[in-house]
């Protein structure tokens, strides 16, 4: 079989999954079994494009001395699992060197395709990820907690797929939005521009409504948390840091009350408010509503929300209390106010339920692994959330997240059935350190 | 008076019984308080009801508070994988008020325990050193009990239960003491006894000075103590100890007894069993002395705000000792606003190898002294080394690298590396992730057990930066090759406790330019945890932290 047929069939099966996934949108019934069935063959399919393009793939494919034929998924799940850092497998010293040619070699042991090109006359790693999205590689970033990058590189088909999985994900929510989108007005608690994954949910809806209002009005550079991080090194990092400073710091209280004047003015011109934003940012505009007495949205207008706490865990706010302010700011609640949860290194999103039930669709074949990081078969269990993501075709979507779950089986209450994570999603916990040894926190050493 | 065994018999103490429970005591000022009766039954239902309340799996739930008791519950190892079983030992220890155990009474203190001649604390340490050292056959039964879970090698053990005495030795307290508290070039154990004269001038301060009326003449004396006395006052202590030494809980108590210091000592879960062996010797040799009767020795799960709360409040002690954890340290940080804290930050060590290691064919010798100072305390010890950075070219650093993993291996053999299933997960997770493309030497451990098999020590070569939160401190050593030794300065800051540099030219050369960045010690390699009286720890003369510095 040539390349060019597995990626066919495996398109096919992409496309036949996305089929199922349209029932399990519904609440209608779905065929459980064919789902898998469907999902393992791409893997399998998938495993053998990866070991002929991925290096990174094929040499821990050859240390467990498994070749391209591999006709068990367990083996898989076992042995040829990345953890998601593997998008952060380069020497962080090459982008502050702006060594951006060797940036692409590594690049490149993650990535099932060329790079051909000059990169050394780069300067930016802004310039780095546009030059890249010339030879149509679309770089999604992520500072996460420790202030490295994650680089995740996904071609024009996965890209597709992961705007397409989401599109049906969110379609009982959004469908009516997009019918009526001339009616909208966006509330983005996000910056105006940026190449952050996050930051790509908001761009989407910044770019489909007539008037969008940004908490940022500022574009986020793409190196801007390393920036942060390091210290700055000339002066235009420097400005760049004052700027940040005064707006998320300084400006911070005047940034929510102008976008609750925004928000009031759009609904002055009749319009409704789809509202996108991160937990912490969410809480603190409602903190600032309920001051300023509740600004009641009208019905149809959409909160969607996620991302956890992160490095504002001390803030931290339940569940319940965090829809209770939500809905006492904004009147917003059940099926206009909708949490999701992703990850940029995964081609699909999910969406909570009344149930507190993150469910999965059967685009990805979850997995729970214990500590040690092995497999635990089956559901019911609490352990390390890791996936099989048939829709990752340009780098290796064999992963294993740093969140922790429980998955959970079944038929839920909400009309739902399949896989689902059932309530709190925490960070892979710490490790426990037994005496004096360790860190407070990340150190580079 | 009851010795240590009888009191053991007596209560039924620290012996391993049905249903592997071990009864626990605690010293409550003086007054050994013994957990009462609790049966199997009881204790399987608190546990199944936290397990069902936090929907955490069995070995995740390690604490069950009774009414009238807590409950411990720790795996037993299986000694020859390393590996935990799905069995567990279950400690039984009394409940305490956390008010009971507070000092309020600074007079009945001053009294009876800040004024007690330092002669007699020593005399007192003597003889509590002595019982310890004169029952060796519970120490060894002890030593079994302890070895069902703990999660170092054997050697370590019978490391730590043959120091027992050693820890408490009344010379070494006394050279601690006179060397710490030591002023003027007085010896300090006569700041803690009485007011030492240290100046006979003073002068009025500018206040005095400028004053504008005249001073009347009236007794004559007012302007007398121009002599100035100093004198090194005890403090009421917390003392919240980390790691799974049944020393170190040891340690801190022969601190506060040596600053005649009413205290209350926190054993740590994994090591409660020394400081309830310290409270069987205390009550067994003095109960009555002033050094017990303000002593307790206790347990509580760290975070339990009903203890906490009460303990970090303002005016509860004078100073909080608080050792080790991240977490811990940032807590206790945030919540005991009001009381001095003399914190033993979590740090790390590293070894620096100059490019003679090479040019003189001795980086095999510089190999095995690292891998002594990585070794210190199983790598959990703030100054054992963690990352060993190697002036040399890509050869060498291999070469290097591959003596140490067999330096590691050759531990590994004498002392088995407890297998912790979350480093395991962490080394997988590296080695599948952030540092794919390192270059990795392993050392496995039950190699061909499938079941069991396991990475013991590991050694990774990382040509980049390396973040010390994906360390594991399990036997992994982060080789980073550098072209000049100068160029790992930048990485020093006040994470880094110690510095071992090979050879010694070297160190000479760098010492003052690493310690002028945050690093408390610069040793020869090798050496990281040579032992002194009198040096400092994290930067801190800590007796002298301890005390309260008063003028007169």
């Amino acid at each position: 079989m040539t390349e060019d047929k597995e990626l066919g069939r495996v398109l096919e099966i992409h496309d036949a999954l996305r089929e199922v996934t349209q029932a399990w949108v519904r609440s209608e019934d779905w065929d459980e079994e064919e789902a898998q069935r469907l999902r393992e063959e791409a893997v399998l399919l998938n495993h053998k494009r990866y070991f002929r393009s991925i290096p990174a793939y094929r040499a821990l494919a050859e240390d467990v001395g498994v070749d391209e034929n591999v006709t068990d998924v367990e083996v898989i799940k076992a042995d040829l699992m990345f953890a998601t850092d593997i998008f952060k497998s380069y020497d962080p010293t090459l982008i502050d060197n702006a060594d951006w040619q060797q940036m692409t070699v590594w690049l490149r042991t993650v990535f099932g395709g060329e790079l051909p090109g000059d990169y050394s006359n780069i300067e930016s790693l802004e310039e780095w990820l546009a030059k890249l999205m010339e030879a149509e590689l679309n770089i999604m970033t992520s500072s996460g907690t420790s202030g490295q990058y994650s680089f995740v590189p996904r071609d024009m088909n996965t890209r597709m797929a992961l705007m397409m999985n989401s599109a049906l994900v969110f379609q009982p929510f959004f469908a009516k939005v997009l019918e009526n989108i001339s009616e909208y007005d966006a509330a983005i608690l996000n910056f105006s521009s940026g190449s952050a994954g996050v930051q790509a949910a908001s761009n989407s809806i910044g770019n489909i409504v007539q008037t969008a209002h940004y908490l940022y009005d500022m574009h986020m550079p793409a190196d801007a948390v390393r920036v942060l991080q390091r210290g700055p090194k000339n002066d235009e990092e420097r400005k760049f840091i004052e700027e940040f400073e005064r707006v998320m710091t300084t400006e911070k209280d005047l940034r929510y009350e102008v976008m609750l004047d925004n928000i009031r003015a759009s609904l002055k011109k009749g319009k409704k408010i789809l509202m996108q934003g991160a937990c912490y940012q969410l809480k603190e505009l409602c903190t600032k509503a309920v001051e300023q007495g509740s600004v009641i949205l009208p019905e149809g207008s959409i909160l969607l929300f996620g991302g956890g706490w992160k490095t504002f865990e001390g803030e931290k706010m339940g569940k319940t209390e965090l829809l209770q302010v939500i809905d006492a700011a904004f009147g917003l609640k059940g099926d206009s106010a909708i949490e999701g949860y992703s990850m940029i290194e995964m081609n699909t999103m999910m969406t909570c339920c009344s149930e507190a039930r993150f469910h999965i669709p059967p685009l990805i074949e979850p997995i729970v692994l214990d500590e040690d990081l092995l497999p635990k078969p089956g559901a019911g269990h609490r352990g390390i959330f890791g996936f099989l993501d048939p829709f990752a075709l340009s780098y290796p979507g064999f992963l294993i997240s740093g969140d922790e779950i429980n998955l959970w089986h079944g038929e839920c209450s909400c009309g739902r059935k399949g896989y689902a994570i059932d309530g709190e999603i925490q960070r892979v916990a710490g490790k426990e350190v037994k005496g004096c040894g360790g860190v407070m926190a990340s150190v580079k050493a | 008076m009851a010795t240590i065994e009888e009191l053991c018999r007596e209560h039924d103490l620290l012996t391993l019984g049905k249903d592997n429970i071990v009864r626990v005591p605690f010293l409550i000022k003086g007054t050994l308080r013994v957990p009462p009766v609790v049966g199997m039954d009881r204790i399987q239902e608190a546990f199944s009801a936290k397990e069902e309340a936090t929907g955490k799996p069995p070995n995740a739930v390690t604490t069950v508070r009774l009414e009238d008791a807590q409950v411990l519950r720790e795996p037993i190892m299986d000694r020859e994988t390393m590996r935990t079983t799905d069995e567990f030992v279950y400690q039984v220890l009394p409940a305490f008020d956390a008010e009971e155990l507070i000092e309020r009474d600074f007079d009945r203190v001053v009294d009876e325990l800040y004024n007690l001649p330092f002669e007699e604390v020593l005399d007192f340490l003597g003889k509590l050193s002595s019982a310890l050292s004169s029952c060796p056959e519970l120490l060894d039964a002890l030593q079994q009990v302890f070895r069902r879970t703990a999660t170092v090698a054997d050697m370590y053990i019978d490391f730590s239960f043959t120091s027992l005495g050693y820890l408490l030795n009344p010379d070494a307290a006394r050279e601690m003491v006179d060397s710490e508290l030591s002023s003027f070039g007085i010896q300090g154990s006569r700041f803690m006894d009485n007011w030492v004269q240290v100046s006979d001038t003073s002068m009025d301060g500018l206040s005095g000075q400028l004053c504008p009326t005249e001073a009347k003449e009236t007794s004559g004396d007012y302007k007398s103590p121009e002599k100035m006395y100093l004198r090194a006052m005890p403090t009421r202590q917390l003392h919240l100890t980390a790691g799974n030494a049944p020393a170190i809980p040891i340690i801190s108590t022969c601190r506060a007894i040596s600053l005649k210091s009413p205290a209350v000592i926190k054993s740590p879960y994994g090591a409660t069993l020394g400081g309830a062996l310290v409270s069987l010797a205390a009550c067994a040799v003095a109960p009555d002395h002033p050094s017990v009767r303000n002593l307790s020795i206790v347990y509580w799960p760290g975070g339990d705000e009903s203890v906490e709360d009460v303990f970090f409040g303002a005016e509860a002690f004078d100073r909080i000792v608080i050792w080790g954890a991240p977490d811990a340290v940032a807590s206790v940080k945030r919540r005991a606003l009001f009381t001095k804290l003399v914190t033993l930050n979590p740090r790390y060590g590293m070894s620096w190898i100059g490019r003679e290691a090479f040019e003189n064919g001795e980086y095999k010798e510089a190999a095995r002294r690292a891998a002594i100072d990585t070794m210190v305390w199983n790598q959990k010890a703030c100054i054992a080394s963690s990352l060993h950075y190697v002036e040399g070219d890509e050869n060498q650093v291999m070469a290097y690298a591959e003596a140490v993993q067999k330096e590691l291996a050759e531990w590994d053999r004498v002392a088995p590396n407890f297998l912790d299933p979350s480093a395991q997960g962490q080394i997988r997770r590296l080695r599948r992730g952030k540092l794919m493309n390192a270059q990795w030497l392993v050392n496995k451990q039950n190699e061909g057990d499938k079941k069991n098999e396991g990475i013991s020590s590991v050694v990774i070569v990382v040509k980049g930066e390396f973040d010390m939160m994906d360390h594991t401190l399990s036997r992994m050593v982060i080789v980073r090759p550098v072209s000049r030794l100068e160029d790992a300065l930048p990485y020093l800051n006040n994470s880094v406790s110690t510095v071992g540099l090979f050879p010694e030219s070297r160190r000479m050369e760098l010492c003052d330019r690493i310690l002028a960045r945050g690093v408390s010690t610069s040793y020869p390699l090798g050496m990281a945890d040579r032992m002194s009286t009198g040096l400092a720890h994290d930067g801190m003369k800590v007796y002298s932290e301890l005390m309260d510095w008063k003028n007169r």
